[in-house]
């Protein structure tokens, strides 16, 4: 078990560094020039010249990248090109809120798949699980963007029940802050909770079908029973590999949903800072998104191992 | 019924617009050269309290001038930190910390001099005086701006009079004083805290001090009770920042925002709809033309016919009606009308897209071209007007792709060279000679050529000495634009700037730079 | 087993029956059936396009700007004057070519990478895995923005980055397949045999193809999305070019005054993207050994 978490840390050390270089490279060809877009469209070539200079902009690429990781890996990660402030401070400000919507999506389209996932299961070919499929497909084939306008449309415009965007910090205003981080929760967890539902119906069916849940019934176990305690733990190990790569898609979905309701999260920022080129809050979101969704692999195959113990580390 | 009501609103509406417009041209005929003319006061008398909150969509620097980089870092800072000189509502630069001026251009000497005895200070208790504007200067002219490259030194003649010894003389550098060249901030300050801490914390000798700022939540200003113009009678003065616009219209509407400059047409005529506000036409405006690639011999842009063709299958009247929903106006020269700088008598090209015709056939393009059109879209209504643009010049013959670049993209295409056409918004400014400065330079824009005439006029014109000789001048300049079809005017994007009704006297949107009056006031 | 070119033949005919099979069980639901009408009705919008839109989808009526539905314009105008319900039906064509190329590129490259990676293992693997693993440790939409910035927008740069964004998923399912085929017994054989690598790689692949057969269906729901995804984010298909997700980021300032310019091409986009996830499930189900098309 320790062997198998260290070699996997060391793989994992390794993804992450062609995940830094990678980025450094794709932002490295984006056209623009990020010292000229700093300064403004009234500046002299000196002016943007010198930046360049200061920003290490005028050094061959695989310098200037030698550069930023022995400076990244002594915890400096520069200051914003956009904010010219230490990007470490964007993202502490940024990345909570992500988090904080991501986390709530994500419970709820786990609780939300799981639920429905099993009622699908048990009454398999009833109206509801037809009705439950189609909403579950469609869910999987909404554009989250859209729907978050018609959301906005809705709820916001037309019934008023809700602020049309915004973000408010849960320790301000509680209230104001859930109102307005009600439909981007939603939104987030629409794509999650469609894709968990199926999921779970179909593993479950798959255990419900083999010899000792059928033994189980044979003994005169009731079907909740039968259902909670042999089949659903089985039927749950593909569905926790999926929560855990919920992590990326959701980080995905945060890109456009914060764009949609105007939300200052990562996601946000880094569309700001791809086209504003400023490489090195792009290149500090990717690594720390790249580090989240390692992690979160980690602990799902780790998680494994408890639901299944024939799973072995080697 | 409710008809009747919609076309009473439109009129109401539109003989608004029509008596502003009248107002302003009729206070700027008369070129007086230094006295200010203000927005008239309403009948109450002013009363202090309250804090005035202003919309803003980002700063990056509100301290140090000389690393300022967008509009709004100024606009942010001038409650805070005040300039030499300002302009007036006609375009004329008129005194703030400075007093007067004095140009000789024998001597090619500027000298400057300041409110004498009025014990001007600044935010920290230290003097403002000869000694801190030499500083500020100096600090200015070494830093990479290109504004006081012609300043090689400057002299304390006395406590309250500083001279520029200039490499050749230009009268500009008076107009650059009243922006970010002359912006006056504190040498202590400096000194103590160094750049960085300077950046973040204006220390200046406006009617507000700073108090703090919020990373993408605001930046706020208190009263400075020791204003050398009297103590104001706001207690603060706060920037709300807003990465969408139309959320900080959803805030003007909810009454979370006392004023706001409106980019989108569409979002002006709903703001004005409500009837909320007072509304001005903002005094800034972009500019957009259409830069050829002339310096390319062989784009066909090279040929004078071919840019006059451009410029004739420009359907300006309709583009501004259209897109811009009446508030856009067409243009034929970068001195806006009712400015001192407006040359009547120039021609244009009206839209005639049988002449395009004829001229593309003259100079060889009898089937017309294919070119790109690169632009960056600051706002979602450059899309709109590019796209139906884009369709005028296709009934010509002059077959235009789309090339959306991002700000990063575009400002290097600007300083390294494009194909086809670049669409430029140029930043309008009272003083038409501060906006052409950089294409005489041959600094941006380098893809196009400048004739020399255009080159020598432009010369001619910073050497005037006075007003009349300037004004006389800057039309000529005016006239070689057209005369050579230099680039394709499109439609001027003017905004309007929504302020809910208890601003008084405030100048906001009006004046140019944003400049606000310190006597503001909030009725309730 | 026999492995000469007969054999290859012999082999196929077993193969078209369990595709008549599979089209049976695939249409012997009501919903499968209905995706595959949906799918089919677009695929007629597409190729019809010019006799369907009444107008030109890319010119501007400026004297009739954002003109409410009537008989000249079912859907009305948008903001430049273009007829809506024009842009909407010629964005059907480039929704299925976003569809078709995107897929196709993904999986020559996934599934190509996927095949060398898993058929010679050892250190080949190890680096494109790893690097496969990287690219999946970032979140695709931000991977795409960049290949897009990158590249500049236009139809045929948003495929590629679209093919890139889907890509790594095919090339970890043919590896994970390819890894499991090639200890066959029928495979051990052919190397035994002398076969060249070319060959065996070939039947590597039409074996480990039809499990991907699935995913390339959904995919190409998934790809109209994340093109719709891009265009909203500005950096997708150039304007004026109709695509529905441009539609929906230009319609967006505009959703209280006229919310049909974002919310109909969304409608369009949920309708195609969930045919070919019904159609896809169904394809899934029917190729399940285990389900034997019976669920």
């Amino acid at each position: 078990m320790l062997n198998y978490i260290i070699k996997r840390a060391v793989l994992t050390v390794v993804v992450l560094f062609i995940v830094s270089f990678i980025t450094f490279s794709l932002i490295h060809i984006l056209p623009g020039d990020p010292a000229a877009a700093m300064l403004g469209d009234q500046a002299t070539m000196e002016e943007i010249e010198a930046l360049r200079h200061e920003l290490w902009l005028d050094r061959p690429f695989f310098v200037q990248y030698g550069h930023w990781l022995s400076n990244a890996l002594q915890g400096d990660f520069g200051k914003s090109i956009m904010y010219r402030v230490p990007v470490s401070e964007i993202i502490a400000e940024r990345l909570p809120v992500t988090l904080y919507l991501s986390f709530l999506s994500l419970i709820l389209s786990t609780f939300i798949g799981i639920g429905a996932g099993i009622i699908c299961a048990i009454r398999r070919g009833s109206l509801i699980d037809q009705i439950v499929s189609v909403v579950a497909n469609a869910g999987v084939a909404v554009p989250i963007f859209w729907l978050g306008l018609l959301g906005i449309y809705v709820f916001g415009f037309t019934l008023e029940w809700l602020p049309l965007q915004g973000w408010t910090s849960p320790f301000d205003d509680f209230l104001k802050s859930s109102k307005q981080a009600l439909m981007p929760v939603i939104c987030l967890s629409v794509t999650g909770s469609s894709i968990i539902t199926r999921q779970t119906r179909s593993s479950l069916l798959e255990v419900i079908r083999q010899d000792y849940i059928r033994t189980a019934w044979a003994k005169g176990m009731g079907e909740p029973r039968v259902v909670f305690k042999h089949a659903l733990k089985n039927a749950l190990i593909p569905v926790v590999t999926l929560v855990g790569l919920q992590l990326r898609v959701l980080v995905g979905g945060a890109v456009l949903t914060e764009t949609v309701f105007n939300i200052p999260g990562m996601g946000r920022l880094l569309v700001d800072g791809a086209l504003a080129k400023d490489f090195l809050i792009v290149q500090a979101g990717v690594l720390l998104i790249a580090v989240m969704v390692s992690l979160a692999n980690l602990i799902t195959d780790i998680s494994h191992g408890w639901l299944d113990p024939r799973i072995r580390y080697d | 019924m409710k008809k009747l009501t919609i076309i009473l609103i439109f009129l109401l509406m539109f003989s608004f617009v029509i008596s502003g417009c009248g107002d302003k041209s009729s206070q700027t005929s008369e070129p007086a050269p230094s006295q200010t003319s203000e927005p008239a006061p309403v009948d109450q008398s002013p009363k202090p309290g309250g804090t005035l909150k202003l919309f803003v969509s980002s700063v990056s620097n509100i301290g140090f001038p000389s690393t300022m980089g967008a509009m709004s870092d100024g606009w942010v800072s001038s409650v805070a930190l005040e300039t030499l000189f300002r302009f007036d509502l006609q375009g004329n630069v008129v005194p703030l910390l400075a007093k007067d001026w004095k140009a000789d251009y024998e001597a090619k000497t500027i000298t400057i001099m300041l409110n004498k005895g009025k014990g001007i200070k600044f935010h920290d208790g230290t003097d403002f005086n000869a000694e801190a504007v030499k500083w500020n200067l100096d600090t200015y002219r070494s830093s990479q701006k290109p504004e006081l490259k012609k300043v090689t030194s400057v002299d304390v003649v006395d406590d309250y009079t500083v001279r520029l010894n200039l490499s050749s003389f230009d009268n500009s550098i008076i107009t650059y004083l009243t922006g970010n060249a002359g912006r006056m901030i504190s040498p202590t300050a400096f000194e103590n805290n160094g750049q960085e801490w300077v950046e973040q914390n204006p220390v200046g000798t406006g009617p507000f001090q700073f108090v703090s700022w919020t990373k993408d939540v605001n930046v706020k200003f208190k009263r400075f009770d020791e204003y050398w113009g009297g103590k104001p009678y706001l207690d603060g003065v706060e920037w709300v920042f807003y990465k969408d616009q139309l959320v900080a219209q959803m805030d003007i509407l909810a009454g979370n925002l006392d004023a706001m400059a409106v980019p989108d047409p569409e979002n002006m005529k709903e703001i004005e709809t409500t009837g909320k506000f007072n509304t001005v036409f903002t005094n800034d405006t972009l500019q957009p033309v259409l830069m050829p690639d002339t310096k390319n011999t062989n784009s066909p842009f090279a040929k004078l016919e071919v840019r006059q063709a451009l410029s004739y299958a420009i359907d300006q009247e309709t583009l501004a009606e259209s897109i811009g929903m009446g508030y856009f106006r067409p243009q034929n020269q970068l001195a806006q009308p009712g400015t001192w700088g407006y040359n009547p008598n120039v021609a244009g090209y009206p839209y005639n897209p049988e002449k395009a015709k004829e001229l593309l056939a003259s100079a060889g393009y009898p089937n017309g071209f294919d070119t790109t059109l690169t632009y960056f879209a600051y706002n979602k209504t450059v899309t709109d007007s590019v796209t139906a643009l884009q369709q005028m010049l296709k009934q010509v013959g002059i077959n235009a792709v789309q090339n959306p670049v991002t700000r990063a993209n575009y400002i290097e295409l600007g300083n390294k060279g494009w194909d086809g056409l670049l669409r430029v918004h140029l930043p309008s400014s009272p003083d038409p000679l501060v906006t052409l400065a950089n294409f005489s330079a041959g600094q941006q824009y380098v893809s196009m050529y400048v004739p020399d005439e255009f080159v020598q006029k432009f010369d001619k014109a910073v050497n005037e000495v006075t007003f009349e000789g300037k004004q006389k001048a800057v039309q000529e300049l005016m006239s070689v634009v057209d005369k050579y079809a230099i680039w394709s005017f499109l439609p001027e994007e003017r905004t309007i700037t929504a302020k809910s009704k208890r601003v008084q006297d405030d100048w906001y949107g009006e004046m140019p730079n944003r400049y606000i009056n310190p006597m503001v006031w909030l009725s309730e | 087993m026999s492995m000469d070119s007969s054999g290859m033949i012999r082999a196929k005919s077993p193969r078209i029956s369990e595709l008549r099979r599979l089209i049976k069980v695939m249409c012997n639901r009501v919903v499968v059936v209905v995706g595959i009408g949906i799918i089919a009705f677009f695929i007629l919008v597409a190729i019809f396009a010019p006799m369907l839109a009444a107008h030109d989808p890319l010119y501007t009526y400026l004297e009739s700007i954002l003109n409410p539905p009537s008989g000249i314009h079912p859907l009305g105008t948008d903001q430049v004057g273009r007829d809506v319900l024009s842009r909407l039906i010629y964005g059907t064509r480039i929704s299925f070519l976003v569809g078709i190329f995107g897929v196709t590129i993904a999986g020559t490259l996934g599934m190509g990478l996927g095949l060398v990676a898993g058929y010679f293992g050892g250190w080949v693997n190890a680096i494109i895995m790893r690097c496969i693993d990287a690219l999946l440790a970032i979140p695709p939409i931000v991977l795409m923005m960049a290949i897009s910035a990158i590249l500049g927008g236009g139809l045929f740069n948003v495929l590629i980055a679209i093919g890139f964004g889907m890509m790594p998923t095919y090339c970890r399912l043919m590896c994970a397949q390819v890894t499991v085929l090639k200890e066959n017994d029928y495979i051990l054989v052919l190397q035994t045999a002398g076969a060249s690598s070319w060959r065996i790689m070939r039947h590597l692949f039409i074996n480990a193809f039809p499990p991907l057969l699935v995913l390339i269906t959904t995919n190409l729901g998934t790809a109209i999305l994340m093109e719709a995804g891009l265009s909203f984010l500005g950096i997708g298909i150039l304007p004026p070019t109709p695509s529905w997700g441009a539609m929906i980021y230009d319609g967006r300032r505009l959703l209280f005054s006229n919310p049909i310019l974002s919310l109909a091409p969304g409608g369009a986009i949920m309708l195609i993207v969930l045919a070919f996830n019904i159609v896809g499930d169904g394809l899934r189900d029917a190729l399940d050994p285990k389900l034997r098309g019976t669920l």
